[in-house]
Parts: structure tokens; sequence; C-alpha cells
């Protein structure tokens, strides 16, 4: 009876999840720490009524008032993260809920799956989009979503969607949602100003990019200046120095601020993401032919979905670790996510060995269907390209 | 007894291992009811489905009647094993119920397949094809049934658990057995693929330790 197979340990996966949510939480907390600092000389700069500030409580009364500040912003910051991940995500990705009348296959394989995993049912949602792709999100399974795209049930058949579902509900009974979607809501955060930027005007994205490296390199020559005069100084030179403490503080807030928003904390954003495990999928893949007795539906849609290469959904690189396949890049050159998933060659092997072997051929017929779709979808091609 | 240890010292080491293996029991004991409870919820979730299983058959019989009087020995079949499944009381009794009303329904539907005017009936497909829901939706609570009492069993007939479970006089649950056309056994490893990856359509193999 096959049904000795535990999924091993998914008490120590729920855990393991758990602690990353924190450990995410906390990382974001003291990356948002000199991002919201950092405004501080925007404030200075453009908003006159600080100096009066400045001026009224005095300059070691404005460092200590502007830090608790920054603390309690950035603690309302972490809880927005953690509470509103799901809705950001939904409102990023443009998914709508699928309608009473809508889908009933999905539904149907849904609710059938969630009685055999033990779950209870998720929201679905359908992203208007030509490209099958699919994911989950939700902190915990009572609060749980799953996202499919247009494109996922035009091209899949009831196996192959049947596989992709238990593939997401296993994402969502490991906890795996809530580290991924909160991973998400920060990434995107972080990536926020820079996005922004972009969006607004690549090209004034790209000036603005190279002062940030220009204001690094100040802020980085201001912060050697110290250890430069205590080394070859006079102590006259070291005296001069000591009278000019604040517009030096100015200088490395100045020169600091840009590069920090714009270059270091998207990259610490991404490294964020990071934390996401690859290994995840390869449980969730486990799990997902553990509870449909039958791999080669996953297999299949894992290979007509590596076969389609489409443009990716409204794409944000924030959210490409949530996908069931990566999403391929729609985001250009100097804006590409890191690689969050395995390759899907591997994923159809391990299936493979978990059945009695899928045919050779089989899996070539996916492939062939999923290029077939892709060309049969021409005008869906450029649709979600550039535009996020 | 060295002289030199305080004998406050060793009572208050002993008491403190003695609520050590309280606390220690009383664990076991909660994980073994929270065990034992998941599998009374998984249960009801396939009373449930069995219920609306049961329920759709007089209708079912109702409309081969319409077209198939005459099938008097078919109807009485589906009748019997749909009453042994409403009276059978526990995990084993039900599904050896269930699949004696599986082969019932066989039957009725091959004798159903000789009149072409009831396969074209809309009403009649429609009920097949609610029947064949409730049917899948079974054979998924099985799934989730059987892997609590899995899970409940070992804690209870493993050691320390059994010491505790045979005091109490837990006993271990009954699976819900399949019919035998189940899906094609499936061997699931969740060891950590190895980059020399294995080429597709292999046999099964163990997990290595990784």
């Amino acid at each position: 009876m096959p049904d000795n197979e535990q999924p091993v340990l998914i008490y120590d996966r729920i855990d393991a999840n758990k602690r990353r949510t924190l450990l995410l939480l906390a990382l974001f907390g003291l990356t948002l720490l000199p991002f919201i600092a950092c405004l501080l000389p925007v404030l200075l700069f453009y908003v006159p009524l600080t100096w009066l500030a400045v001026y009224k409580i005095g300059v070691w009364g404005f460092l200590v008032v502007v830090p608790t500040l920054v603390l309690a912003t950035v603690t309302v910051f972490i809880c927005l993260g953690y509470l509103h991940a799901n809705r950001l995500i939904l409102r990023i990705t443009g998914a709508q809920p699928v309608r009473q009348d809508e889908a009933p296959e999905l539904r149907r394989i849904v609710e059938n799956l969630c009685i055999g995993a033990g779950l209870p049912q998720p929201r679905l949602y359908v992203a208007e989009s030509a490209t099958p792709n699919a994911f989950a999100i939700g902190l915990n399974p009572s609060r749980a979503s799953i996202i499919v795209t247009r494109g996922l049930l035009q091209l899949l058949d009831r196996r192959e969607l049947e596989g992709v579902v238990a593939h997401e509900l296993s994402h969502i009974a490991n906890y795996d949602t809530r580290v991924s979607t909160v991973a998400a809501a920060l990434a995107y955060t972080l990536r926020l100003p820079r996005a922004a930027l972009f969006r607004l005007n690549s090209f004034i994205g790209i000036v603005m990019l190279v002062i940030s490296y220009f204001g690094l390199a100040a802020f980085c020559m201001g912060l050697l200046l110290p250890v430069a005069l205590a080394l070859i100084g006079t102590s006259e030179m070291m005296a001069r120095f000591r009278g000019l403490l604040v517009p030096w503080l100015l200088e490395l807030f100045v020169g600091g601020s840009p590069g920090y928003v714009y270059i270091l904390a998207p990259k610490i954003g991404r490294r964020l993401q990071g934390l996401v495990s690859q290994e995840r999928e390869f449980l969730a893949d486990a799990d997902a032919a553990l509870l449909t007795r039958y791999p080669e539906g996953l297999a299949r849609a894992l290979a007509k979905l590596s076969a389609v290469h489409m443009p990716p959904l409204k794409a944000e690189a924030a959210t490409a670790h949530l996908y069931i396949v990566e999403p391929s890049a729609a985001t250009p050159w100097w804006d590409q996510a890191v690689q969050t998933h395995p390759p899907i060659e591997e994923r159809i092997s391990v299936l493979a060995r978990m059945g009695s072997g899928i045919p050779a051929s089989v899996l070539n017929a996916a492939e062939e269907a999923g290029i077939k779709y892709r060309y049969s979808e021409p005008d869906t091609v450029d649709a979600g390209a550039g535009r996020s | 007894m060295p002289a030199n240890l305080d004998p406050n010292l060793v009572a208050a080491a002993i008491s403190g291992a003695a609520v050590l293996v309280v606390i220690w029991l009383v664990v076991l004991y909660n994980r073994m009811i929270q065990s034992r409870n998941r599998v009374t919820e998984a249960w009801s979730g396939i009373e449930v489905q069995l219920r609306r299983r049961a329920s759709l058959i007089p209708n079912i019989v109702e409309t081969v009647r319409g077209y198939a009087e005459h099938e008097r020995g078919v109807f009485e079949e589906v009748a019997r094993a749909r009453g042994a499944l409403q009276q059978a009381g526990g995990a084993a009794e039900a599904s050896s119920a269930n699949n004696v009303l599986t082969q019932a329904l066989r039957q009725l539907f091959a004798v159903a397949e000789n009149y072409p005017q009831l396969r074209a009936s809309e009403n009649f497909t429609q009920l097949q094809k609610e029947l064949s829901d409730v049917e899948e939706k079974i054979a998924f609570a099985r799934q989730f049934y059987n892997r609590n009492v899995l899970d409940y069993n070992t804690r209870i007939q493993t050691f320390p658990g059994v010491v505790v479970a045979r005091n109490l006089g837990l006993k271990p649950a009954e699976f819900f057995e399949a019919p035998d056309e189940g899906r094609a056994e499936v061997h699931v490893s969740f060891a950590r693929p190895t980059s020399s990856a294995v080429q597709a359509s292999q046999p099964p193999k163990e997990p290595g330790p990784s």
C-alpha cells in the first residue's frame, strides 16, 4: 500500500518555514533602517521646515528624535509588509477571483485535492495572461490563495492541472507560502523606488544609477577621511576636522543615500528572495506526486510549461520565486532577477523516478504541445513585455 | 550516599526529574489524543462523501428503472448494497460495504449500456457525472484518512508511546481499504536530488542518504 510513504518531517518543514519568515522580517527591518534614514537628507534639502526643527531642538536633539521616528516607521512597515503581503501580490499580478460559473474543472480539482490533503479550500484567482503559470500565496492554509493564469487553463489537460494544483497545495500545507509571500512583498518594497524610477523613464533611471555609484564612491571616501587624517594628518588638521563634524555627516548621508536606495537595497531584496530555498520545489513536486498518485501529470505539465517560454504575466522580479516554473525574463538586462528555480529537466527526471517511469515520447509530445501553444498565441507575445 | 551531598539538593533533583517525567508523559498523551482526533475528523470527511454517494443512488436507480424495468435483480442488489453501507459502522466494515456497492453499481451501468436511449438521457449522464465526482472525493478522503490512521497507529504502537497507549486502552484505528482499481503505485522520495540526475524512465530507487 503506497499510503505508508509519509511526507517525511512535514512538521519540521513547517517549523523551519516559520523561523525563516521571522528571519526575513528581521533582515527586512535591518535593511529598512538606513533606507528610511536616507530620507533625512532629502527632508533637509527639500523641506525647509526641517531646518526649523533642527534649529528648535538642536542638532543632537534632532539626532534623537529622528531615529525614534525611523524605528517607529520601520516597525509599521514590517507589520504592513507581513499583513498586507497577500493583497499586495494580488495587486501586482492583477489577478481576479474566479467567479462561481467559471472554470468548473479547476474548482472541482481544487476541491478534491483539498479533501485529499486535509486542507481548507483556498481562494482561487485567475490572472488574465496567455502565459501558462501558477502560484500560491498566503500566510497560513486557512487564508491561502491559488493563482493560475488563463493560459494555464487553456494549455493543460485535467491530469496536468491536477498535478499543478497539488504542487501549489503542498506549498500551502508546508507554509512555504508564508515565507515566499512575505519575501515577495518585502523584495517588492525594497525595489519600489528603483522600479518606479525606471518605469518613469529608463534614461533617467540609468542617469540616477550613475549618480548613485558616484555617491557611493563619495561615501566611501568620506568614511576613509578620518582614518587618513589619523594616519598621516597633523593634529591641527584633526582639530579642524572636529569642527566640521556635522558637514561631514551630511556628506556621508548625501553621498550614500541614493546608492543605498537604488543599488544596495534592491540587491538585498534579491538576497531575501534567495532565502526561499530551491529545494522546496522538489519537496512540493514529491508531495504532489503523493497526493495525486500520478507523477506523470505534473511531469507533463512541467514539460509543457517549460516549452512555452513566453513573456510572463505582469511579472515583477520580486514575485519570480513564487511561480511553479520560473517566469522567463521580460525584464530588461539591468533588472534581471536571480535564478529562483532548479532546472526543470531535473525536476521532471525526479518525478519520473517516482512512478514506473515516463516514456520519452510522452514528454516530447507535451513539449511539442507547449511549443505549438506558444505559436498559436502570437498576439500575446508582446502583451506582457516591458510593461510590468 | 556520600556525606557531603546535601540531602535537600538530592530531594530537589529527584523531584525535578519526576516533574520532567510527568511533563513528558503529558506531552506524549496529548499528542496521541490529538492524533486520534485527527483520525476521527478525517473519518467524518469520508462519511460525508459516503452519505452523498448513498443519496445519489435512488435517483440513479429510478432513472435506469424508467428505461429498463425488468432488470429487477440488479436494482435489488444495488438497494441491498446501499442499505449495507448505510448500516455499516467502523472503517473496515464501511470500506467493504462501499466496495460491494461499487461492484453492484458497475453491474447497473453495464445494464444501462444496453439501453441507448438511457445513455442519451441528459438526466442520466448528469447523475453519472455526479457519481464519479463523489467517488473521486471518496478516494481522496480515503487517502487523507489512511495517512492519519497510519500516523496514529505508529504513535501508539511504537515505544515509548505503546506503554502509555496500553495503559489507556487506546486501540489502533482501522484503515479504509480501497477497491482494487486504484492508481498506480508511487514511490516518492523526499531525498534531495543529487546533481548526477538520473535519467527518466529508470526503475524506482530507494532514496540514498544525502
